[in-house]
């Protein structure tokens, strides 16, 4: 018995030494991409795919870890905390102080100039390392519109029905008689969906976290209280008489439900948006309704957060952090690789509709419900504008992006990005005061008149003015170095 | 118990344990469980005093003395939420207490062992449900648009719609309803088994001595059932200074109007740190909490050994 224990024990032993790989020189390097975005079934097949390319341009083997929208922030941080295999990643723009703080990151501009000419070539310098805190830069921004046009989206339906003048609506205020309007006919309907009535049409730059921001699309260089600025006392005023008024569901200001989704269930009328190239083709096919739309407030303004929203950072973790500099080079230059990871396999996932192969679609029979594989998320992923096209957006819409973009009136504090750490204290405090007092507001569920200067007195009893002042003076010195 | 302790003192330890072998033995896995879950993790007890780096790792990052903690007190709400958790347990635990025993003597009562079990099951049905799907049981009542209490409840009653999600003074009452429907079965279970473990010569006498029923619950059932109260409350206690998250985020759909009475410390903890992601701060909060819950079972321990020494935990 014992004999056969330790011939066993012995096999065992041989098997685990002679299945450990061999390091060589040679061996390709490992990389870990993590994105948030929908499971998606081929996905196996799809890095097959990938690891050909990566394998034959590179020299490194590639695998990708899918975060799901609920969960990616705690599993990010469960990666980073737990030393998992990780390289890059996308940070969202509110995680970055934090994450350069507990010491997650790599500081890209030790690696950028010389493993990433591609970006800085592409996106110019500017932006490409613009995703920086005194000096570190915490990652490159994807490749996307970033401007922020904004306004409403209604019914198509409903606004031929009753006779509603687009062309009419260019403010908030423009909005009322529409509401008055419909609501006469369509007591029941429910006119204006969202807990974020003011804050899709962004005209502050909110200098990331809204606490202290610069009025006029940051045309001003003065931080000031966003709460006790003119437009939004204006803004929550009306919007509170929209609420009296039945135009705005009772519920709005906890509905966990997207817009999109109340107004696909067939009794609300619209919504707030930002508003893109291509964006009315993606909001029918979510809603099933045809749509209109119209820009409020006119505002196209370019700040920090919209440019570096979600960033390409390297996991402190990551084993070489110049070989995933290489590779987030190649990721943004490579158009095989970004159409392999957005859309799949060309025959499979998708094919070609025109001659010049440029627009695609699903291959026959398959629809969004039923494709293997159509990630989507070319905002996050580095580049969008080097793949190629879905069907029913123009040809030439990455170039409408960049023209977007460029027409866009830069926030003078663009390219500026504060850091908190010195005020954390106050921000767990005030980001309280925003949760409890914002989304009521916002929606109309409380009268401004008495709730507005409760908030204003919670937040600066929360160390506000702490956090301008801090803000103002990284901001005064950030200013002065241009 | 007590008389267990009066062995012989002249035993070799063999002896005086051997006997007991099997029941270490049986020890061991939860032992072993208790450590690597609940014991190892302590050491982690230090990241709440460290701004931790994780470049560097957590023993080598700078220490940070008590600023970690400052936050939970630097703001007028840590009354507030100091305040709610507390009043909140507390309530939980009457109602849970009240509400548990008189369900067990009800369902005890109850004729049939099939009826029995059915009763026990639907009790304790909601203490094995999701958060998640309670917040939107509440919300398909108190819902200001499409609710049952809004649309067909208070109509009936000849009443105006009430705005629930933007009053914060429903809420207390609320809450400790939905936290007693949810919870009750679980303590329910405990008294059930201690007044089936009562010897039912004890009720024959008492009724051969005359005691009505009334007389049989308040002399026989109670007394028996003050040892697991006892414990179920102690319990309670060690966790006064921790809040069912779920309840108190979920059900109340996290609707700001209503944080005068629904803030406590584990949702503005969650509120204040979400989008940082500082893990020392939320480290302090944790072991603040376990410190004081610690006393507290200690302090309410030492009051229980006084009062009636049988009873306490140890």
């Amino acid at each position: 018995m014992r004999k056969l224990l330790s011939v066993l024990l012995l096999c065992c032993l041989m098997t685990s030494i002679l299945g450990m790989p061999i390091v060589s020189a040679e061996e390709p390097y490992h990389i870990t991409m993590a994105y948030v975005g929908n499971e998606q079934p081929d996905m196996d097949k799809v890095v097959v795919a990938i690891n050909e390319l990566t394998l034959a341009e590179l020299n490194m083997t590639f695998d990708v870890i899918q975060l799901g929208w609920g969960e990616y922030a705690q599993r990010q941080q469960l990666m980073l905390t737990g030393n998992d295999d990780l390289d890059i990643f996308s940070v969202f723009f509110q995680h970055a102080i934090g994450y350069i703080n507990n010491g997650y990151l790599v500081n890209e501009a030790d690696y950028i100039y010389e493993y990433g000419k591609g970006i800085i070539d592409f996106m110019g310098e500017d932006v490409a390392t613009g995703g920086a805190v005194n000096g570190f830069i915490y990652g490159t921004p994807a490749n996307k519109e970033s401007a922020s046009l904004s306004g409403i989206v209604m019914r198509k339906d409903v606004v031929d029905k009753y006779d509603i003048d687009v062309t009419s609506i260019q403010t908030y205020e423009d909005l009322t008689p529409v509401f008055e309007k419909i609501h006469a006919g369509e007591p029941n309907m429910i006119l204006l969906a969202g807990t974020n009535l003011v804050n899709q049409v962004e005209s502050w730059d909110l200098l990331f976290d809204g606490f202290g921001v610069l009025s006029d699309g940051g045309q001003s260089t003065t931080v000031v209280n966003r709460y006790e600025t003119d437009e939004y006392v204006r803004r929550v005023s009306l919007i509170r008489e929209w609420y009296e008024a039945g135009y705005i569901m009772l519920d709005a200001a906890t509905t966990t439900e997207s817009s999109s989704n109340l107004v696909k269930a067939g009794n609300t009328f619209a919504y707030l948006s930002p508003i893109k190239p291509g964006f009315l083709i993606q909001e029918e096919k979510v809603t099933g309704y045809e749509l209109v739309t119209a820009y409020i407030e006119n505002a196209n303004y370019l700040y920090s957060s919209s440019v570096n929203f979600f960033n390409w950072a390297i996991a402190a973790n990551s084993k070489d952090p110049a070989k995933a500099m290489q590779f987030l080079n190649f990721a943004y230059t490579n158009s095989d690789f970004m159409n392999l990871i957005n859309w799949g396999i060309e025959g499979e996932h998708y094919v070609f509709v025109d001659e010049s192969k440029t627009i695609i679609d699903f291959p026959e029979g398959v629809d969004a419900m039923s494709a293997r594989y159509n990630l989507n998320i070319g905002w996050q992923l580095p580049n969008q504008f080097i793949a190629h096209v879905w069907n029913g957006n123009p040809p030439d819409i990455w170039a409408q992006y960049q023209a977007f973009n460029d027409s866009a009136t830069k926030s003078k504090a663009f390219g500026f990005i504060y850091d908190s750490s010195s005020v954390m204290d106050e921000l767990v405090a005030l980001n309280n005061v925003a949760d409890q007092y914002l989304n009521a507001l916002a929606t109309g569920s409380v009268d401004p008149v008495t709730v507005l200067p409760q908030l204003n007195a919670a937040l600066y009893a929360a160390g506000l003015q702490k956090v301008i002042d801090e803000k103002q003076a990284q901001l005064d010195a950030w200013l002065a170095t241009r | 118990m007590v008389q267990q302790n009066r062995m012989p003192r002249k035993k070799g330890f063999a002896e005086r344990y051997g006997k007991w072998l099997p029941l270490y033995v049986m020890f061991i896995p939860g032992a072993i469980y208790l450590f690597i879950n609940n014991y190892i993790p302590m050491a982690g007890l230090i990241i709440a005093f460290k701004r931790v780096n994780f470049s560097i790792g957590i023993l080598n990052s700078p220490w940070a003395g008590l600023s970690n903690f400052k936050y939970l007190f630097a703001t007028n709400d840590a009354w507030l939420i100091t305040r709610n958790t507390l009043l909140y347990n507390l309530a939980f635990m009457v109602c849970n207490t009240i509400f548990g025993v008189l369900f067990a003597i009800f369902i005890c009562d109850s004729a049939g062992k099939r009826v029995k079990k059915l009763y026990q099951s639907i009790i304790l049905f909601p203490f094995l449900m999701s958060m998640v799907i309670v917040g939107y049981i509440v919300f398909a009542l108190f819902s200001m648009q499409y609710g049952i209490v809004n649309k067909s409840i208070l109509p009936a009653l000849g009443k105006s719609p009430v705005y629930w999600y933007n009053e914060a003074q429903h809420w207390p009452a609320i809450l400790t309803f939905v936290n007693t429907w949810k919870v009750v079965g679980y303590g329910c279970l405990i008294y059930i088994s201690s007044i089936n473990g009562i010897d039912t010569e004890l009720y024959e006498a008492a009724a051969l001595d005359g005691a009505n029923k009334w007389q049989q619950i308040r002399h026989v059932t109670l007394p028996a059932l003050v040892p697991p109260i006892i414990t179920l409350t102690l319990l309670a206690v060690g966790r006064i200074f921790y809040s069912d998250f779920g309840l108190f985020y979920q059900a109340t759909r996290n609707s700001g109007m209503l944080y005068s009475t629904t803030n406590v410390i584990d949702t503005y903890v969650y509120r204040g740190l979400v989008t940082q992601g500082n893990i020392s701060m939320s480290s302090a909060a944790g072991f603040y909490q376990s410190i004081v819950g610690f006393t507290l079972v200690l302090s309410a321990n030492l009051v229980v050994r006084k009062v009636s020494r049988e009873n306490a935990l140890f």
